[in-house]
């Protein structure tokens, strides 16, 4: 009966019990802002693999390599993009060799985290060549 | 009347244990947002994303060996181009091993994976039929797959004609274009007719402008005038067609007349 009566320590209990599970919850939430930093580059490879992807779907990238058309495959990879991350895309042949003769890119790196996807890339014209195209991404934090 | 004591000392406390449910729940609404935004659907990385890709590219490398071999190339471009394709893999694939088999099928009508049919009934077929077997294991995933890839353009003919004057013939042609059995755009067609309407003695005679209209469905519509010999003759027609692939699609057909 007395028990029933004297709500205070009780109360304080409950309250210490909160202040436990808030702090606690706190903490779980430090590691998941960490790793949210870390995946960043691999959604931006991620990203750059998808966008060389859906562009060679109908043999449309291979084109605009093979007719050297660097400028239309800037603002193909510019439309794909949001404004807010850099990017450069550098054409090589089977050896390797750069075969992109003006830069295409959007600049300057925003940031020194830069992701890069490696895509192989073939043709579908009747002149067969097989292209690597590195497409290297740098998004603001 | 209620005691004065109890009052007073719980409704601060009340308070304090309002605004720590309240933290709680942003805080559990924070978590929840950061965990969904971890798990955005982003298409893996690694193993399947290269894998889509290589699949793509082999595809490409067949389409691209028939539209070499349908303009004139030898048959062995497919397993040229192929084994090309394949050592560009094998030595660029960094994010995962990547194993590339192939075998052009050799059965009827397909012959080194090849299937050239430019035949005199109206239809005509080029096409390459390719059994792939891909294995690609990364870090985080292994991804194994056999698939055949398919390439085919066909192209179907009907054609009648109509007697003008003397052996001035009105021809009209219904052409269809399709890629692996859908209906499909063509780049150009080039249309000739026989003069003597004999195979004995091959005189093609190009058609200079046919009119033709394009319905949009694969569906072509042309219409000309050809001059034979004589009245008689019967009207042989040969249509060649680029698809929008690049590949090349002969037929012919003989004319009914109406």
């Amino acid at each position: 009966m007395r028990l029933l009566k004297d709500n205070k320590g009780q109360i304080r209990t409950i309250e210490a019990f909160f202040a436990s599970i808030l702090l606690l919850s706190a903490l779980t939430l430090i590691p998941a802002v960490q790793e949210h930093s870390s995946d960043s580059s691999e959604t931006l490879s991620s990203t750059a693999h998808n966008i060389l992807l859906s562009l060679d779907s109908n043999g449309h990238l291979a084109d605009l390599i093979s007719n050297k058309s660097w400028v239309n495959l800037k603002s193909c990879i510019q439309s794909s993009l949001s404004p807010m991350v850099w990017f450069n895309l550098t054409v090589f042949n089977e050896n390797m060799t750069p075969i992109n003769d003006m830069p295409i890119t959007s600049g300057s790196p925003v940031n020194d985290r830069i992701a890069a996807a490696d895509y192989v890339c073939a043709s579908t014209s009747s002149n067969y060549a097989v292209y690597i195209v590195r497409l290297q991404l740098a998004g603001v934090d | 009347m209620r005691p004065r004591g109890s009052n007073r000392g719980n409704s601060g406390q009340v308070l304090i244990i309002a605004s720590l449910i309240l933290a709680l729940l942003l805080l559990s609404t924070a978590v929840y947002v950061a965990d969904t935004q971890k798990n955005v659907p982003v298409y893996n990385s690694g193993a399947e994303q290269s894998f889509s890709a290589y699949k793509l590219g082999a595809t490409n490398t067949v389409l691209s060996a028939v539209a070499n071999i349908s303009n004139g190339g030898s048959v062995n471009v497919l397993v040229a181009d192929l084994n090309q394709f394949k050592s560009v893999v094998n030595s660029h694939s960094f994010s995962a091993m990547v194993k590339i088999d192939f075998l052009p099928l050799n059965m009827t009508p397909y012959n080194d994976g090849v299937w050239i049919s430019w035949g005199s009934n109206g239809h005509g077929v080029s096409g390459a039929y390719v059994n792939m077997v891909l294995n690609s294991s990364g870090t985080s995933a292994t991804c194994y797959s056999e698939y055949a890839i398919n390439v085919t353009s066909e192209l179907n003919v009907n054609g009648q004609y109509t007697l003008l004057n003397g052996s001035l013939k009105q021809v009209n042609l219904t052409c269809n274009i399709l890629n692996e059995g859908k209906p499909a755009l063509a780049q150009n067609f080039t249309v000739y007719y026989e003069q003597d309407g004999s195979l004995s003695t091959e005189e093609w005679i190009q058609v200079a402008s046919p009119s033709i209209t394009d319905y949009g469905n694969g569906t072509y519509r042309m219409s000309f005038t050809a001059n034979t010999t004589s009245p008689a003759d019967p009207m042989l027609i040969s249509v060649y067609s680029q698809d929008l692939r690049h590949v090349f699609v002969k037929a012919n057909v003989t004319c009914t007349m109406v």
